[in-house]
């Protein structure tokens, strides 16, 4: 009877036997598109050194300033330094941040959560020193953190990540605080298993899902927050060629030479975008009930 | 009444806390923070006089109650590196950074709500499918690049705004507008991003739920039903989000700040960073949690007009 | 035999999504004459309520939704109306009221402003006039103190309070048609009771035609004058009410009476378990070959998986009792 609803029919039924992979990226095009983006990079920042025929940090006074050409695709610094290749090698540091930053918070946000979870008293101490430190506005603590220790990438992966901690806390908290309840915890409670092993037969795994996403957000914004660090003067050293500490240099040339700020800004900008599509679709795949949502 | 001393009461164990880390960082940051702040060329009488004005040379708890005491009196401290007490120096930068960070919040609302009640309304469109493009494309960008990028087009090329500076209000409407609109944009863009994203996801539960259906076999046009029925029972997710973000809003309005020079508390940060004044970062870190948790809590004293199951 | 009030002519209803095309309604149809109460009888999935959303254009819209056939009210068909004109109709001449009360009012909106709204809206009463029309309106579907429950939110009403709010917003501009979607399956048996009474006795004061959607039998008997049994998509049998409980026709709606729990058995004899129509709801993807029912059914024939039955009277005595089944048809050659 209905012509299109028959066309439509046999469209869908096409599309189900196609190969899987085809299929996954068609259901999921942003989580796809995350991934090749930040593989890319990874690529980039890996090979860097091969793929750039100028070192990072050789200075060269003749060449200052110089706009994109063959030798400079993305042109050159204040210090004729090549920034294509400041850009590749920024990408190691910038991604190190990222990566370090979320595994570190998700690391000691699962200890102390999973903690806090179990034991009411530390609970009740834990929680209230968290939530003070939520109160303190992320980037004011690392900056603070960072005045009072000497700059270099482990201290501000560390104050990054510290500010960031109590939102994974909380997360895992109250995670926990629902798997505790489950009937399966209570029945391995009643067969005598010992708590250890239940916490890393039961409840860890059941962590993983959601902190695996909240994970990809904290490296996301870790990345933007080291590049604001740097900007602000409280990053990495200012020898380390990160995205930030590029544009950092870049601040007082950018009337003359925007490439030093926009080629590491797009390239953070990307980066960035890549992981939170990541994230974003992550959390579609696992969580199909939020799917709808966002 | 009742409720609202318990909720004004449940701040101060927070702000202890605030005071707590705030001390604690200084005394147990690796190394020696008095060797850090002085910087590589001091002398070791300089070292010395840093660690007396920090009050290192005391002990721990004997010091910590009296920072709170002198805290209590409005005392935060003196700059190191200017003498001049850390109170007034951060009073001295406040108006522009106020204004700034309003406006960049009046902006991100002014475009956010309706940007993300439209994708909810029209979910799974292309108008949806632009505008969450867009927010996630947002949110991923650096300030500054906006920035640049916008001082670069508006500025330099165009010459249609100034490249930096502020002008205050009393100088006159136009110049203090003119001023503050590049700075507003770039540093809004991202908290505007958040918001429309938190809005259509809170929007969208909304729009399902049987109460709009009722509505809408009611007859209810489209305004009345978006803003009247749907977006006040969105509201308080909503708000919470618009509380919450002021944090990263500080972030991007300190950037910005130097991003366009403008003598404000972000501005002072970064002056204060390159002397390693920490008694003035400190008080920066205090001044504005304080301000953070305020605006909390007037946030959550405000639920009750959106929401009457909330009950004082 | 006048034009009907509201008139459901072959409705056709698919959702399509990702998974396929799911056939919600496949050609029903029905009439409902001024003053009347039909019900519509099935159960969950069997396409009542989504009819019900049809009628006033609440489904999603396409390419999700495809939808073919005519709903006439008074003539007009109402698939080819404007969204301005639906939005007229809505809430106007024809108003719903639906299952779980505690869900379909506005938590954040007081009982009274949502009444007051529809007023404003539609009848254009001023602020005030509105405000005490709602009152009224409240006093009379037996909210008691209106005067001060207008001004109260729904989460200071009890369920059943909510219910008869609901019925008070619908019935504010004096609709001819009220669509009821379960109004009383979320509610108290003894809530229940009142809620049909309420409606039974505003349908008479109004003279508003009501269509009762539901899966309650017993609630259909007490109140309704026609029925129309829905099953898989698809209108089953359509009867008086109590032609359809003195001969069901159709094995499903044998199946449904025989389900229900019966006052009338001596309690001297034995109770066994009620008896149940064995299997699942059919899923809708695809098109139907042969009677939806035929694999649920104890009757079924090779020509019932086969062919798709017609919709017939089932003997030439009364031609207002129809039912779409093979074996019934044939019965009534056979006699």
């Amino acid at each position: 009877m209905d012509l299109s609803l028959e066309r439509l029919e046999q469209r869908i039924a096409r599309q189900a036997n196609q190969p899987r992979a085809l299929r996954f990226a068609r259901r999921h095009p942003l989580l796809v598109l995350g991934l090749v983006l930040l593989a890319i990079v990874v690529f980039l920042a890996i090979f860097a050194p091969w793929l750039c025929a100028n070192d990072p940090t050789e200075m060269n006074v003749i060449a200052r300033l110089k706009p994109s050409s063959a030798e400079h695709v993305f042109g050159t610094d204040a210090m004729g330094r090549d920034i294509f290749s400041r850009t590749l090698h920024g990408a190691r540091v910038s991604l190190l941040v990222g990566f370090c930053v979320a595994l570190l918070s998700a690391a000691v946000g699962i200890v102390v959560g999973t903690v806090a979870g179990f034991s009411r008293w530390i609970d009740a101490i834990v929680m209230r020193f968290m939530d003070g430190m939520m109160a303190i506005p992320g980037i004011l603590l690392a900056v603070a953190l960072m005045t009072l220790t000497q700059a270099s990438v482990q201290t501000v992966i560390i104050a990054i990540a510290l500010p960031e901690i109590p939102r994974v806390v909380r997360l895992v908290r109250a995670l926990v605080l629902t798997i505790r309840e489950q009937p399966y915890i209570q029945a391995a409670h009643a067969c005598g298993t010992r708590l250890p092993r239940i916490l890393a037969r039961h409840v860890v795994p059941n962590l993983l899902t959601p902190l695996i996403v909240q994970a990809s957000f904290i490296c996301a914004s870790a990345m933007i927050f080291e590049a604001y660090l740097s900007f602000l003067g409280a990053g990495t050293p200012p020898e380390v060629p990160s995205w930030g500490n590029i544009m950092a240099d870049g601040r007082s040339v950018v009337q003359l030479a925007f490439g030093v700020i926009l080629y590491p800004g797009l390239f953070l900008g990307l980066t960035v975008l890549a992981v939170n599509l990541i994230g974003d679709g992550l959390r579609d795949l696992l969580d199909p009930r939020i799917a709808k949502k966002l | 009444m009742y409720f609202l001393i318990k909720r004004i009461a449940a701040v101060i164990p927070v702000l202890a806390v605030v005071a707590v880390i705030v001390f604690l960082l200084l005394r147990l940051s690796p190394g020696d923070p008095a060797v850090i702040i002085a910087g590589d060329s001091a002398s070791a009488q300089d070292i010395e006089a840093i660690r007396r004005s920090l009050g290192l040379d005391q002990p721990l708890l004997g010091q910590f109650f009296e920072w709170i005491w002198q805290l209590l009196h409005g005392d935060f401290g003196v700059s190191i590196f200017t003498g001049m007490p850390v109170l007034k120096l951060i009073m001295q930068r406040v108006e522009p950074t106020l204004w700034l960070a309003a406006l960049t919040m009046a902006f991100a609302i002014v475009f956010a709500l309706p940007m993300g009640i439209w994708a909810a309304w029209k979910a799974d469109t292309w108008v949806d499918r632009l505008v969450t493009a867009l927010s996630v494309i947002a949110f991923s960008l650096p300030v500054f690049l906006i920035g640049y990028a916008l001082v670069y087009g508006f500025s330099t090329r165009l010459g249609w705004l100034p490249v930096q500076g502020f002008k205050s209000l009393a100088d006159g409407a136009l110049p203090f507008i003119r001023h503050l609109i590049l700075p507003v944009v770039s540093g809004g863009l991202i908290y505007t991003a958040l918001l429309a994203r938190m809005t259509r996801a809170t929007m969208l539960d909304v729009l399902g739920e049987d109460y709009i259906r009722t509505a809408r076999a009611k007859g209810i046009l489209l305004p009345r039903l978006l803003l009247r029925h749907a977006l006040k029972n969105a509201a308080v997710p909503i708000v919470t989000t618009i509380g919450l973000g002021i944090a990263m809003l500080l972030g991007g309005v300190m950037v910005t700040e130097s991003v366009f020079a403008i003598p404000g508390i972000g501005r002072l940060t970064v002056d204060s960073i390159l002397r390693r004044d920490y008694p003035v970062i400190q008080g920066i870190v205090l001044v504005t949690s304080l301000a953070y948790v305020a605006i909390n809590l007037v946030i959550d004293l405000l639920y009750g007009l959106f929401d009457p199951r909330i009950r004082y | 035999m006048s034009t009907p009030l509201l008139e459901v002519t072959d409705l056709h209803l698919a959702f399509a999504s990702r998974e396929g095309v799911t056939r919600a309604l496949e050609g029903v149809s029905w009439q409902l004459n001024a003053g009347e109460m039909l019900g519509i009888v099935g159960e969950s999935g069997c396409g009542k309520s989504v009819t019900a959303m049809a009628v006033l254009r609440l489904l999603p819209a396409p390419p999700t939704t495809h939808i073919s056939g005519a709903i006439r009210f008074r003539g007009e068909n109402l698939l080819q109306a404007s969204e301005a004109r639906l939005q007229e109709i809505r809430g106007n001449e024809i108003s719903m009221i639906f299952q779980d009360p505690m869900t379909s009012v506005n938590p954040v909106l007081t009982i009274g402003e949502q009444i007051a709204e529809v007023l404003m809206l539609h009848q254009k009463l001023a602020r005030r006039a509105a405000w005490a029309r709602a009152v009224e309106l409240l006093d009379l579907v037996n909210i008691p103190d209106p005067q001060r429950r207008v001004h109260e939110y729904p989460h200071q009403f009890s369920g059943g309070m909510r219910q008869r709010a609901m019925i008070a917003i619908a019935l504010a501009c004096k609709p001819d048609v009220l669509i009821a979607d379960e109004p009383t399956t979320a509610l108290d048996v003894t809530i229940q009771a009142q809620i049909m009474e309420l409606l039974d006795r505003l349908r008479r004061e109004t003279g508003t035609a009501i269509v009762l959607i539901t899966h309650d039998l017993g609630v259909v008997a007490e109140s309704c004058d026609r029925v129309v049994v829905m099953y898989a998509g698809a209108k089953v049998e359509e009867a008086a009410t109590n032609e359809l409980f003195a001969r069901p026709s159709h094995p499903y709606t044998r199946g449904l009476l025989d389900a229900m729990p019966r006052l009338d058995t001596p309690l001297t004899e034995p109770r066994g378990r009620l008896p149940e129509i064995p299997g699942m709801v059919p899923s809708l993807r695809g098109a139907a070959v042969g009677c939806r029912f035929a694999p649920r059914c104890a009757l079924a024939i090779d020509r019932c998986r086969s062919e798709v039955p017609p919709f017939a009277p089932i003997d030439g005595a009364n031609p207002t009792h129809r039912a779409a089944c093979w074996r019934t048809v044939c019965e009534a050659i056979a006699e």
